[in-house]
């Protein structure tokens, strides 16, 4: 794995399932940054006198962004996940995790929603520039959004230490 | 020979530049990534490592640009060819210079903030968020502008 996300300090004594149940949540986080990062350079590709190309390839870049994303959230909503698991030993969490878990399902529906669109119209020109503003806007959410469960993950993590 | 010549130096040009905004991308991803770590509660760890990245996509952006302005480098060339892509050329090295000061203006923020006691991280991730987006716009639009550019050489070869 790359930097994690969650950083776990050395004063922190995780025990082994949440040692698992942390890692679980990077493999999955990794595997969506990875599907971000393939959008990001379809997206980037040049554009102008390859529309088709060009097309196909973003629209193949949000049908794996959509997976990987649907994947992680189907993880996390399981009862074994971490989120689970800290909404179970700190009930004062579950407001901020079901707002995590509404915001998730919500970003896979504008990944869906983009995806769609773009395979419907695939008449004439490719509005490419607003097209890369729209992917964007989506990768810009989908960062906001981990960063937050980073945020929460790891308060989570120091409060119950203490 | 001549022409197998200057065909050598574009495709070495064009491998420069590529290797630059590779350079430039993965300092970038960085930076998001850092930025993207949990913040809250170890706001001083996090914005140490996030100085480190954003210097050295600082570091990254200076290189491109002096390859990006040198007399033999593609955009210069790209330059010679034509008013039209002289004005192109000349908006796009504007708007890289606009995104290398928003990063070193962030940069200098954050050393700033090193001492504080009053570090807003989602403040600072929306900064980098806006910084990264219009990097990563520019970058489209030079590859968008290359790929016309060698579109038009094929052409004309033909």
């Amino acid at each position: 794995l790359a930097v994690e996300s969650v950083p776990v300090p050395d004063s922190l004594r995780l025990t082994s399932p949440e040692r698992a149940r942390l890692k679980a949540r990077e493999r999955d986080h990794e595997r969506t940054v990875a599907a971000m990062y393939r959008l990001e350079r379809a997206a980037g590709a040049p554009a102008p006198g390859r529309d088709d190309a060009w097309r196909l390839d973003v629209v193949g870049a949000l049908a794996s962004l959509e997976n990987a994303v649907s994947e992680e959230q189907t993880n996390a909503n399981r009862p074994d996940s971490l989120l689970s698991e800290l909404v179970r030993g700190q009930p004062r969490l579950r407001a901020r995790v079901r707002a995590l878990r509404v915001q998730h399902d919500q970003e896979r529906q504008a990944i869906a929603w983009l995806r769609r669109e773009i395979v419907q119209h695939t008449d004439g020109h490719a509005d490419y520039a607003d097209l890369r503003r729209q992917v964007a806007s989506l990768l810009s959410g989908l960062r906001y959004e981990q960063a937050r469960e980073a945020d929460l993950v790891y308060e989570a993590l120091v409060t119950s230490a203490v | 020979v001549v022409e197998n010549a200057e065909m050598r130096a574009d495709d070495h040009a064009f491998a420069a530049i590529h290797s630059d905004d590779q350079r430039v991308l993965d300092t970038l991803h960085e930076v998001e990534r850092f930025a993207g770590r949990a913040g809250r509660r170890r706001e001083h760890e996090w914005l140490t490592e996030l100085r480190t990245a954003v210097a050295a996509l600082e570091r990254a952006l200076t290189v491109h640009h002096h390859h990006a302005s040198s007399g033999d480098g593609l955009l210069t060339r790209l330059g010679d060819e034509g008013p039209d892509l002289q004005a192109r050329v000349t908006e796009l090295r504007e708007r890289f210079g606009s995104v290398r000061a928003e990063v070193h203006a962030l940069a200098r923020r954050l050393e700033a903030l090193a001492t504080s006691r009053d570090i807003d991280v989602t403040d600072l991730r929306r900064r980098v968020e806006h910084t990264a987006d219009e990097l990563r716009y520019q970058q489209a639009r030079e590859a968008d502008l290359f790929h016309e550019a060698r579109l038009v050489d094929l052409t004309t070869a033909d």
